[in-house]
């Protein structure tokens, strides 16, 4: 007896293409719900192979599926919309649920202003997370945000300077499940602390839970809006969930505020370069340059921006610059390397790949040589292998 | 009947141990499944459950409180070997611990791109896990794939019943049994579905078949007697709960004995007398 599929549509087929975040979600949660739908053919060929878009998307309707089951246990539901939210950090099903769980379920309030900010950015036209934001708010209102202050340490000072070293302890052990329980412990007490939250986020970050780090720093951002420490990893979180315009038009804004902060200068230079606007990421590295000048990987940026552009001899005076500041740095020689067999400059070539031959290791100094900007360098090739 | 006592039951009952292969007993249905085995090495789960990705620039600037060795990290991430990963998984999946088993497959099949003893022990995890529909999919792309792994047959069989899609399990048990007539789980699965699907005479026929041939098996007593009690065949029920009575120990068959199946029977005192052994 064969299995006759209710619809004649393949796994493949439902999943075929390059898919978004969003797109992605979408078809999980339809799965999710549906029992007779997904379905392959048995004598498919096509569907006989899987991909990792398929696995995911697969894991993701099984995580929607859990979620929806009556008898999951509450505890469950943080896990799976956090499962969940690794594969699609925008998803707005398993920020919801999360809402409700920290909100209703633990009564978290930190957490669950977390996951508010971060689905008002997200879905700003959503009213269900405005009327959440105003429960929440006024929660937050009537939480300290630390031990109040006495003449000798009071025993909720000292406790929250041992959970925090704790914590610290815990991090730097690998033990990241236990640091995360002590700062959700202090997040729980006090919600608006910049310490714990700080630390929060810089726990996502080194778990990669880019979702719960951009919710971490959202919120953090929004409490303390002239923090640029925060006002950065905000902007580079939005980057991680894929938004990486939204990232760019956040930082770019924090540059203006923080004019003096090189690293809102770095950050935006490589934002640019990753939306492939070069000319833009020149802007932002040559103030770098401008703002640390003896920086030698801000010379390098700023020269790679400009070989981008093609404006060669400009390039050529930024690497010779980053190789003025550190002369053991490869890229800078390997670069002036390539803009002397650019310029058709032979001797240039020879000085800096045998610079390049001091500095890389063999391997890399062969693979460098096939590589085909020195692919037509017979001579130079026979003369550095002779020597 | 709680689904936790069941599992706790049926962990501890329903085993079979066959090359290689350690097949357990669902906790709803009695029905069997067989999952992967474990692989060595075994090791416990790490604390790092992350998916592995360098950390790469533009960086976060970290908090100063927090100087962890970032890289160190992401080493002890990197060392999840695809092996290590499988073994983790069946490690999770031999004790029960469905979810977590889910999680390390996935990750061994999405890193894999498709590594068939990943997406097998994904496909285990999701039908213990209750998730037929994707468990059908699964094994469903496997048995295109791999059209001679008896045990994916055997386990998209399994799918359709939970489904209750029983004329498709049937026809993947009947050529099974064929392969395999002295094979006391094929039967048992048969049976089940025959019984499901209103071929009771058949599914009886069978079931008593499998018990034959695997006699300590106490299900397909307890299946035949949940079928004579839906049939109002007191006696032959009674005779089949007598029979699982020397098999169980009375607490297990207590809990059995929850099912709505034998709901008109109760308040006769017909099972304490079964249970005491003094009928």
């Amino acid at each position: 007896m064969v299995y006759v599929p209710q619809r004649k549509m393949t796994y493949k087929l439902l999943i075929a293409g390059s898919l978004l975040f969003s797109q992605l979600v979408v078809l999980a949660q339809e799965q999710a719900t549906n029992t007779v739908d997904v379905a392959v053919e048995e004598t498919s060929s096509a569907s006989s192979e899987f991909t990792q878009r398929d696995i995911d998307v697969m894991w993701l309707s099984h995580l929607f599926w859990r979620m929806e089951q009556a008898d999951i246990h509450p505890m469950e539901i943080e896990i799976f919309c956090r499962d969940a939210l690794r594969l699609v950090p925008v998803s707005d099903a398993a920020v919801g649920r999360l809402i409700e769980y920290y909100l209703l379920v633990k009564g978290e309030v930190g957490m669950s202003a977390m996951a508010a900010r971060y689905a008002l950015l997200l879905n700003p036209e959503i009213a269900a997370y405005h009327e959440h934001w105003e429960e929440i708010e006024e929660q937050l209102d009537s939480k300290p945000k630390e031990p109040a202050a006495t003449e000798r340490p009071s025993e909720a000072q000292l406790d929250f300077e041992q959970w925090m070293d704790d914590a610290a302890k815990q991090l730097e052990s690998g033990k990241l499940i236990n640091c995360e329980n002590l700062l959700r412990s202090l997040f729980f007490l006090y919600p608006k602390n910049r310490e714990v939250v700080k630390r929060l986020g810089s726990l996502y970050v080194i778990r990669q839970e880019w979702a719960l780090a951009a919710m971490a720093y959202t919120y953090a951002h929004w409490l303390f809006p002239e923090d640029p420490d925060f006002a950065n990893n905000f902007a580079l979180s939005l980057d991680k969930i894929g938004r990486t315009e939204d990232a760019l038009r956040t930082m770019s804004e924090e540059l203006e505020r923080f004019k003096d902060s090189a690293f809102h200068a770095r950050n935006c230079g490589f934002l640019a370069m990753k939306l492939d606007r070069v000319s833009e990421a020149r802007d932002y590295f040559s103030r770098w340059v401008e703002l640390e000048a003896s920086e030698p990987l801000a010379w390098i940026q700023y020269g790679l921006a400009l070989k981008e552009e093609g404006k060669l001899p400009f390039a050529k005076v930024a690497f010779q610059r980053a190789y003025d500041l550190d002369p053991r740095r490869s890229i800078p020689v390997v670069e002036l390397a390539r803009i002397a067999v650019a310029k058709k400059k032979g001797k240039e070539v020879l000085k800096w790949l045998r610079n390049a031959r001091d500095l890389l290791s063999p391997a890399e100094f062969n693979q460098l040589l096939s590589d085909e900007d020195f692919a037509s360098l017979g001579a130079i090739k026979r003369e550095l292998q002779d020597e | 009947m709680s689904n936790a006592a069941l599992a706790l039951i049926g962990s501890a009952l329903f085993i079979f141990i066959t090359a290689g292969i350690a097949e357990e007993k669902s906790p709803l249905d009695d029905l069997v499944i067989t999952i992967p085995k474990v692989a060595e090495p075994q090791q416990a789960p790490p604390d790092i459950l992350d998916s592995p990705e360098i950390f790469e620039s533009p960086g976060i600037t970290l908090a100063p409180g927090n100087t962890v060795d970032v890289e160190s990290i992401m080493e002890i991430e990197e060392d999840q070997t695809l092996a290590k990963l499988k073994s983790l998984a069946a490690v999770n999946l031999a004790s029960n611990q469905v979810y977590e088993a889910a999680r390390f497959y996935w990750r061994a099949a999405r890193r894999a791109g498709g590594d068939q003893e990943a997406l097998a022990g994904l496909a285990a995890s999701f039908l213990l896990g209750e998730d037929a529909v994707r468990a059908r999919t699964l094994y469903e792309v496997l048995v295109a794939k791999y059209p001679a792994e008896e045990e994916y047959r055997f386990n998209l069989s399994s799918s359709y019943y939970r489904l209750g899609d029983y004329k498709a399990a049937t026809g993947i048990l009947r050529k099974l049994h064929k392969e395999h007539p002295l094979d006391a789980k094929i039967l048992y699965n048969l049976a089940l579905n025959l019984l499901a699907d209103g071929e009771k005479e058949l599914g009886i026929r069978y079931m008593e078949r499998s018990f034959e041939l695997l006699p300590e098996n106490p299900f397909p007593l307890l299946a035949l007697a949940r079928t004579y009690s839906r049939e109002q065949d007191r006696g032959n029920m009674v005779k089949n709960l007598e029979k699982a009575a020397e098999l169980l120990s009375p607490a297990e068959l207590e809990l059995y004995l929850r099912d709505p199946a034998f709901e008109r029977w109760r308040g006769e005192g017909l099972f304490e007398k079964i249970l005491s052994g003094s009928l």
